[in-house]
């Protein structure tokens, strides 16, 4: 080795975990979001692995990259080992809409590789390469079929000479590289070890269910998200969707108490709960069904809309017809604003979507719509939507979170267990600033609705439970029900 | 066929630039420090040198200052090399062109046809 330290070899490039990103210039790889799981985008000039099991996408998520950049004008190489033909990579290709037939044979070109490995192994290969890359100075590279070079038993010295070499002349070179294996996992062999980035795709089942899942093992001179991110394969090509709980908070931390208050839209509330709900924050509408949640998150939306702050109401099971009708039961409006494009009503089947994906379309909505007030209705839908049940918590948490810093007031309902044993199991507490809960209570074999406030941040509020009606004219708060058991006052009807 | 000494302790370095200066028709010659790259010179006589700064057993200075004292292998262009110029005292020896790691073979191989055609 060397008399003095080095901090790099050659061509800039160091074995650990440099801290220097900041200086790299990134590749934006055109697909959505790719970049940001990445941490902005993929440094220039390096060598990658992506790695997956047949049909996980890697030679669609290569190539994706490379038609991006040749629609822009840049040259790229896709070099094959054995691998399926040229002719049907291009056909496979030509389902999705990045693909354009124009670029191949000019920005696109393919040249087959396989022979020279067969005839002279790895110097003829690297030679092979070497020359492609002089004669077509491409700024990406895509050797597909990868795996062929580990098959065609190579000694691990002379593997790790040869990727040694190839990370040596591509960032010589200037180009971006991608080798393609079909396997699976981070083991320490020298594919793995002499890159400067490593990605795998990957599919399972979950029940009848297919998930795609990326992640990357290593990102050399890049910050990028760690763990696994879902993401899909569509008409467009692949899109992936970073997992919310690495996004958020990163940048933002929610804005601190500005003794804002906002009204619930039930002005006989409003007067219990200390004049209304701090702005930006999480109110959690916890009851029994049918006690009246939805009906009083339709009140806050429509208080919003009235005063022209745009909303959004998000819901799993009612349809927006039906909450329409629902609301206008209760002398609500939400057709016309909806109309005006001043509300959006978001109605998503609690099946096969991801939960990313979602978040992304709610949190996209708010930012170009300036909403400032959000209605959840059944936040049972997202734990019912969540893959990995267990993550529920953490995704609510990053999604809350993220609301409060574009500085939305949000109203979530949330169904209580009809055991009272299974109500411990309640997460709420820890998600929200305020809780109010709704039930059915008896009195002379009548059901009458109450409220109470279990936790209210910031205000001072009158913790007896009050009456809540429900009439034509929609919801209001009553006297307390204490009062109304001492003087025997008929039960409204449910 | 013009012939290019390249003197490199990194082995991927000196392969990479023989592979890619053999593609655009030089002859290449490959040493790992300054002591091995003068028993080469006592074989043959390159028409160009490139060195690194940063070797084991004999460093780019050591051997450029060697180099220098032959009147023949002394009038042969030469092109030092290093990722940390600040530490080498590059005022002290004779060179026709510095390049600073990193750089990328476009630049190397515009040196090298600049200096052999000069």
């Amino acid at each position: 080795m060397a008399q003095d330290n080095k901090s790099s070899d050659a061509f800039g490039k160091t074995d650990g975990s440099r801290q220097t990103f900041g200086r790299i210039q990134l590749m934006k790889t055109g697909i959505p979001g790719f970049d940001e799981i990445l941490g902005g985008g993929l440094p220039k000039h390096s060598l990658y692995l992506i790695q997956g099991l047949a049909g996980s996408g890697k030679t669609t998520l290569a190539c994706q990259m490379g038609f991006a950049h040749a629609k822009d004008g840049e040259k790229v190489l896709i070099l094959t080992l054995i691998a399926e033909s040229h002719a049907k990579m291009i056909n496979h290709f030509s389902n999705f809409s990045f693909y354009d037939e124009k670029l191949i044979g000019n920005e696109i070109v393919f040249h087959g590789a396989y022979s020279s490995l067969a005839r002279g192994g790895l110097r003829e290969l690297l030679k092979l390469i070497t020359a492609s890359l002089s004669e077509q100075k491409p700024s990406i590279l895509i050797v597909d079929g990868f795996r062929s070079i580990r098959n065609s038993s190579p000694s691990d010295l002379d593997l790790s000479e040869f990727m040694h070499s190839l990370n040596s002349l591509v960032a010589s070179m200037g180009c971006t590289t991608f080798l393609l294996s079909p396997v699976e996992g981070n083991v320490p062999d020298s594919e793995n070890t002499l890159v400067d980035g490593l990605i795998e795709l990957s599919q399972y089942e979950h029940g009848m269910r297919l998930v795609r899942e990326v992640k990357v093992f290593k990102m050399r001179g890049a910050d990028h998200l760690l763990g696994k991110h879902a993401f899909a394969v569509c008409p467009d090509g692949i899109v992936m969707y970073p997992r919310l709980e690495t996004t958020v908070g990163k940048t933002n931390a929610p804005p601190a108490a500005t003794g804002e208050y906002v009204s619930s839209g039930i002005l006989t509330l409003d007067r219990v709960i200390g004049g209304g709900i701090v702005k930006a924050s999480v109110t959690n509408l916890l009851g029994s069904p049918g006690v009246g949640k939805t009906s009083m998150g339709l009140h806050f939306i429509d208080e919003g809309l009235k005063k022209g702050e745009p909303g959004l109401i998000i819901g799993f099971y009612e349809s927006p017809q039906r909450l329409m009708e629902k609301a206008r039961r209760i002398s609500i409006d939400l057709a016309t604003p909806a109309a005006r494009g001043q509300l959006d009503i978001m109605w998503q089947l609690p099946l096969e979507v991801l939960l990313d994906e979602l978040a992304g379309r709610i949190l996209d909505t708010v930012r170009q719509r300036g909403v400032k007030r959000v209605f959840l209705d059944g936040v049972e839908g997202i734990r019912h939507i969540a893959m990995h049940p267990e993550r529920a918590p953490a995704f609510l948490v990053a999604l809350f979170n993220e609301l409060r810093v574009l500085d939305v007031t949000t109203f979530v309902t949330e169904q209580l267990p009809y055991k009272q044993s299974d109500r411990s199991n309640s997460s709420a507490s820890a998600l929200y600033e305020n809780i109010l809960l709704l039930e059915f209570v008896e009195h002379d074999d009548a059901h009458m609705r109450q409220i109470s406030v279990m936790k209210l941040r910031e205000n001072g509020y009158d913790n007896a439970n009050h009456l809540m009606i429900i009439s034509d004219q929609g919801v209001s708060v009553d006297g307390y029900i204490s009062d109304i058991k001492k003087n025997l006052r008929p039960a409204p009807e449910r | 066929m013009k012939l290019i000494l390249i003197v490199d302790d990194e082995i991927d370095i000196t392969e990479t630039f023989s592979l890619l200066f053999e593609v655009h028709g030089y002859e290449v010659l490959t040493a790992t420090n300054g002591r091995e790259a003068l028993a080469l010179l006592q074989k043959r006589v390159p028409d160009l040198i490139i060195s690194d700064c940063m070797m084991p057993v004999m460093d780019g200075i050591t051997f450029r200052k060697q180099v220098q004292q032959d009147p023949v292998l002394g009038e042969k262009p030469f092109v030092l090399m290093s990722a940390a110029p600040d530490q080498h005292d590059l005022a002290s020896v004779k060179i026709d062109r510095f390049l600073k790691k990193p750089f990328q073979f476009d630049e190397l191989i515009d040196t090298v046809q600049t200096l052999l055609h000069k």
